[in-house]
């Protein structure tokens, strides 16, 4: 009769990379996106909400910091067992991502780790922050 | 008129002191503007009854304040047509048509709610499933597990997830409640509260916090200051793992837009 098929066993979406107007209102369908891969990929239904809680909060943090029409880009990477998040957006100089915030412990609770990039020598004006999630993490620190 | 002798007049129900307004009420003209008074304070005194019988109906999806709604015009409907003289006590008379009531409510509604149906019931189903594979396994299930367990496919699974997020919180999880803080809770809600009272949340963040509903409260406490998972939060608190999903995100939202002009 039903085969229920083993979805576990379906290939993993390849990387995903997505850029919108940094603006709290391009962040819903990044947080979609977030969940719709960790979904994909089989992962628990409270790491699935984690991971979208931790988009809102890093994309929130980000636009927040971001210069005028900047852009947001999102980058999501899958592995059998992580998602790697990695957010980035064009600052003005001498802007950095705060973290003695309630909003950076609310990141760091999400996922098992978190991280400010900060300008990397090529690109001064840029700000980003990248989060890592393993599929049964999520405990806090 | 008979008022007493009826059948149920023996057992205690907490409505015998409304019985003679009955009588009274069923005995005066349609004219008479006593009765308007009369079938307030019955329609008022027999409300638990209507309410009660609203949470029956709780676990469907429908908004909670709809469902009173409905029952209650179920029981006016009944002060209005019981006729004492028939022998039968008022409360047999009335649980069915209040029951009645809230049923065609259902069926008359059931097509005009903003998700589609089959979704909407996938929620549900997947709301309890959740909340049984969660006890078993002790961790929250993944779509696959739900699926299996269900005997889905598992794009139904994923796509109902995606609508859960779109699906107003439901009666189903706001009714679920209310038990009394049990003793472990109140620790790790302490425990929480002497984090949050570190220096770098007592300014800005605290004074937030404590203004938010008991609920959200405790469960962002016990999120982010208690490290406990959502699946967790949620046998705890009672509500389902998908609920306490939607008032985190929607708390955080809240903390956010308030905690703007933070450093």
């Amino acid at each position: 009769m039903t085969q229920i098929q083993k979805a576990v066993e379906a290939p993993l979406p390849g990387p995903v990379e997505v850029r919108v107007a940094a603006s709290i209102a391009q962040i819903p369908p990044l947080r979609a996106v977030v969940g719709d891969l960790a979904a994909r990929a089989d992962f628990d239904i409270d790491a699935i909400a984690d991971l979208r809680m931790a988009v809102d909060e890093a994309g929130a943090t980000l636009v927040a910091l971001a210069g005028v029409d900047a852009r947001m880009c999102c980058f999501f990477e899958l592995s059998p067992d992580e998602i790697v998040v990695t957010a980035t957006v064009a600052v003005d100089p001498g802007t950095s991502v705060p973290t003695a915030t309630f909003g950076w412990r609310v990141l760091s609770t999400l996922m098992d780790r978190v991280e400010v990039l900060g300008g990397p020598p090529n690109s001064p004006g840029e700000l980003g922050i990248r989060m890592w999630r393993s599929r049964y993490g999520g405990f806090g620190g | 008129m008979r008022v007493t002798g009826q059948p149920r007049s023996a057992e205690r129900t907490g409505y015998e002191h409304l019985t003679p307004l009955l009588a009274e009420f069923a005995g005066l003209p349609a004219d008479d503007p006593r009765r308007r008074f009369l079938r307030d304070e019955l329609v008022t005194g027999y409300l638990p009854v209507a309410q009660h019988i609203a949470r029956r109906f709780a676990r469907r999806g429908e908004p909670q304040e709809d469902l009173e709604q409905v029952a209650t015009v179920g029981l006016i409907h009944a002060v209005d047509r019981f006729e004492p003289d028939r022998g039968v006590d008022f409360l047999s008379y009335a649980v069915p048509t209040v029951t009645g009531e809230v049923r065609r409510h259902f069926r008359d509604q059931a097509w005009s709610m903003r998700v589609p149906r089959r979704l909407k019931d996938l929620h549900v189903t997947l709301s309890v499933a959740t909340t049984e594979l969660s006890q078993r396994v002790g961790r929250a299930p993944t779509p696959t597990e739900l699926a299996e367990h269900l005997g889905l496919g598992r794009e139904d699974v994923l796509e109902a997830l995606e609508a859960a997020d779109a699906y107003r919180t439901s009666s189903l999880d706001a009714l679920l409640v209310d038990e009394p803080e049990s003793g472990t809770l109140g620790d790790m809600i302490g425990q929480a509260d002497a984090e949050l009272e570190r220096a770098e949340y007592r300014q800005a963040l605290q004074p937030l916090v404590h203004k938010l509903p008991e609920r959200e409260r405790t469960i962002l406490m016990l999120r982010f200051f208690g490290n406990l998972t959502q699946s967790q939060i949620a046998q705890r608190v009672g509500i389902s793992q998908m609920h306490v999903s939607r008032l985190l995100a929607k708390t955080l939202a809240h903390l956010r837009d308030n905690l703007a002009t933070e450093g």
